[in-house]
């Protein structure tokens, strides 16, 4: 059979590119939020707040493209798992890229306290959130089934970093409650469990990404399964 | 409960002379399901519709190898009457071909031709056939004129009506609506979703949306070869061969 690249193909071509460059504004994000707390540096956060609005503007336009694609013309098998896909992972990305500007305006709120007393407590789950949200666009540019399976496997492991990094930061505000510092110990802490719930839902949604990239290489869901099939070759 | 499979087609060779059309086709047809035929011009689907009537008997170097069961019995058995199977196998084609008569007359032409006499069964049939073909209220005050005054969609459902008079198991359809404009083709589609509760459809069509709309079922075909046969849900998200993929996601051609 004599293959072609029908408008349909190039249309599919133009919205996984868009995809892809929403994860690379989203993956900034992240990344600049993250490096914003640990160092303080509070024009990298204003840019992670400022930036959403773009984020927000390629999720518009990507939810345009693909029920465009979808009304128009109609796709069936890998075409079709693709649209179908790509309108769910740009919800994840769009509110991937929320948790950036969450985690952002916490350093915009703790200027002159950062870096963070408790950003030690929090560091494996943020390097834990990097390098999930890499793995899943990696996955999901490459198609690779066998890492978005892998990914989607290790969400126990996401859980317990959570709870870890909650622990350490309970521990930090709740220790010596009668000294002066208290107010602030509390007041820092509060926002190490907002910053813990932000990274954790990142680690969350890259998963729904893994899974969706799953769902695309080989037509299967795997979204609340507990024991996911192996990817087929 | 196991699917009652109307007709069973095992190793089905086709010959036009020394042209080879069709090889090893295998596959079941369930009874009271749609089952669409897709492929490219040539692949061999339409010669595989005709052979489960026999109507490729009219081509005088057709010739068949194989077992075509319909209801466990053999159709290209020397014993199997062909008006009979014909009667039992109905056939719609791609162009609309009503009789020069009248409404009345084209869809009662075969029960007349069975033997039925009498105007009071001859008219419940007629208005039956009409109604389950979804055209009855279109053409009720109108019965008496020519079917050649009807739009193409309304001789199609007519044509449709025709071949349910004679109230066949299995209707076969040769790209029933591929003349048809987008309403006149729903309406056609709407009646192939109602009459699966009597009867068995088996439809070819090049409109991969059609095939999906309308069929429980799907069979590729490419190059005289039965590719891949599944249910028509999963043959249009997942199907497990590449040249299905490639084929109704148009990037062949």
């Amino acid at each position: 059979m004599n293959k072609k690249e029908t408008q349909l193909q190039q249309q599919i071509a133009v919205l996984r590119t868009r995809l892809l460059i929403m994860c690379a504004a989203v993956g900034i994000a992240v990344n600049e939020a993250c490096e914003a707390l640990a160092t303080g540096n509070m024009g990298r956060a204003a840019a992670v707040v400022d930036g959403d609005a773009e984020i927000n503007g390629l999720e518009n336009e990507i939810d345009a493209l693909a029920l465009s694609i979808l009304a128009l013309n109609q796709p069936v098998a890998h075409d079709l798992r693709f649209v179908v896909a790509a309108l769910r992972i740009v919800i994840d990305l769009e509110r991937i890229g929320d948790e950036a500007v969450s985690i952002a305006e916490r350093a915009l709120i703790l200027r002159g306290i950062l870096p963070l007393p408790v950003g030690e407590a929090v560091a494996p789950l943020r390097d834990a959130a990097r390098n999930l949200y890499l793995k899943a666009v990696d996955a999901f540019r490459e198609e690779d089934a066998g890492i978005a399976l892998q990914m989607c496997r290790n969400d126990e492991e996401t859980s317990q970093l959570e709870v870890a990094a909650l622990h350490r930061v309970m521990d930090y505000f709740c220790r010596e409650l009668t000294d002066d510092s208290t107010g602030e110990r509390l007041y820092i802490g509060m926002h190490g469990i907002l910053i813990c719930r932000a990274l954790n839902r990142i680690c969350r949604r890259a998963a729904n990404i893994a899974e969706q990239t799953y769902f695309i290489a080989q037509g299967l869901n795997i979204k609340h399964v507990p024991t996911a099939p192996q990817p087929s070759a | 409960m196991p699917e009652k499979q109307k007709i069973r087609v095992a190793h089905v060779d086709f010959f036009y002379g020394e042209r080879q059309a069709l090889y090893d086709v295998s596959l079941d047809f369930p009874e009271n399901r749609v089952t669409a035929l897709i492929g490219p011009s040539g692949c061999g689907k339409s010669t595989f519709l005709r052979c489960l009537n026999r109507m490729n008997d009219l081509v005088s170097s057709a010739r068949v190898k194989g077992e075509i069961l319909l209801d466990g019995e053999d159709i290209n058995s020397p014993r199997t009457d062909v008006v009979s199977l014909r009667r039992r196998v109905g056939m719609v084609f791609q162009k609309p071909n009503p009789f020069p008569k009248s409404v009345f007359d084209n869809v009662a032409y075969g029960l007349r031709v069975n033997g039925l006499k009498k105007q009071a069964a001859l008219e419940d049939a007629v208005e039956q056939s009409l109604r389950r073909a979804a055209i009855f209220e279109e053409v009720k005050d109108r019965l008496h004129e020519s079917a050649l005054g009807l739009s193409g969609g309304q001789q199609q459902r007519l044509c449709i009506a025709r071949a349910l008079a004679v109230e066949p198991d299995v209707l076969l359809m040769d790209e029933p609506a591929s003349a048809l404009d987008p309403i006149a083709t729903q309406k056609i589609e709407e009646s192939i979703h109602d009459l699966k509760n009597l009867l068995t459809i088996i439809i070819v069509t090049h409109n991969m949306q059609q095939a999906a709309r309308v069929s429980d079922k799907t069979a590729f075909f490419y190059m005289g070869k039965l590719i891949e046969y599944d249910d028509t849900g999963q043959m249009f998200t997942r199907p497990s061969q590449k040249q299905t993929e490639e084929y109704i996601t148009g990037r062949f051609g």
